[in-house]
């Protein structure tokens, strides 16, 4: 059985709970959303969510009970948010990801900001580095992952970035599973990289994998 | 193993920069790696293996473990072979090296 809102309120507040080092103590506001209260800095007020794929009337439902949310976490790991839910969520100024990026917000705030701004490192540097390139026409988010990449000069291309330090097929595989197909993938860890059977997974299904920065870039170009 | 131990705390590859492809932490951690760690961890071996009549059973075993994690990073950073999933650094050698 499902779980009620309630229920995936009180869950995700008590991980939050346990972050004793930097949080005081949570307080639920509605059956959607809770507040964080921290020694350091003003409260946080997180809206909660547990859907596998979250679409835009999913954030809409939460934002009509709370519309004061600053960060909208996911319970499921692998849940995935929809462009359409990125959009609305952009346009509202809401902060988004699983509960584990929400922990991360919470013990990495540095100032009395609230955290609607927060972005993951993997998504910030990956979305930089597309919205620079020479050739970009237009960047559309399909996906949390996945970005629909237009170019000047040629087809629009759909792009994945996985930062896994050693890349596998499986880990290729749900991917795709999870976020639907894709053009390209880039292998984002700078340390890391994909194992050959990454790249016999990638080929069969009709993905181009780079390791290599700039023979990615390069590829943006071509038409 | 301190100069090993003081690497890894700023350079690791857990550490944000992982997220940035274009990150020159990457370029000094695999420099520093095949320039001092491995050899480091070589010596390492070599003392340990001279001594093992001084060891316990558990340690033993720790070193074996530690052994297969230099083979590993010896694979990756120097043979360049893709070895799959890569043995840890075996915790137990810090109690081991005191």
């Amino acid at each position: 059985m499902a779980r009620s809102p309630q229920d995936n309120t009180n869950f995700a507040s008590s991980m939050i709970a346990r972050m004793t080092e930097v949080v005081q103590r949570v307080e639920t506001v509605t059956p959607y959303s809770f507040l964080v209260h921290t020694e350091k800095f003003p409260p946080v007020r997180v809206g909660v969510l547990s859907i596998n794929k979250v679409e835009a009337s999913d954030i809409q439902r939460l934002l009509d009970a709370d519309p004061r949310v600053e960060f909208i976490a996911n319970i499921p790991k692998v849940g995935v948010w929809q462009g359409s839910a990125i959009h609305l969520l952009q346009e509202k100024g809401v902060a988004f990801g699983p509960v584990k990026h929400l922990m991360g917000a919470i013990s990495g705030r540095r100032d009395e900001e609230p955290l609607n701004d927060y972005e993951h490192a993997e998504t910030k540097y990956f979305k930089t580095i597309l919205s620079q390139h020479k050739n970009l026409h237009k960047l559309v988010r399909i996906t949390d992952l996945i970005y629909e990449f237009h170019r000047k000069n040629g087809e629009p291309l759909l792009i994945a970035g996985l930062n896994d330090y050693e890349l596998t097929g499986v880990m290729i595989r749900a991917a795709v599973a999870q976020h639907g197909q894709v053009s390209i993938i880039f292998a984002t860890n700078p340390n890391g990289g994909p194992t050959p059977e990454a790249y016999d997974a990638a080929k069969s299904m009709g993905i181009e994998l780079y390791d290599q920065r700039n023979d990615f870039y390069r590829r943006l170009h071509t038409p | 193993m301190l100069q090993n131990r003081m690497i890894h705390q700023q350079l690791n590859p857990e550490l944000e920069y992982r997220y940035n492809p274009e990150a020159e932490e990457a370029s000094q951690w695999k420099l520093k790696m095949v320039e001092q760690i491995i050899p480091n961890s070589r010596r390492v071996l070599s003392i340990l293996d001279a001594n093992t009549r001084l060891m316990t059973e558990e340690e033993e075993v720790t070193l074996e473990l530690f052994r297969q994690h230099v083979y590993d990073l010896e694979a990756r950073h120097i043979a360049k072979i893709p070895a799959g999933a890569q043995s840890r650094f075996p915790i137990k050698m810090n109690e081991m090296m005191r």
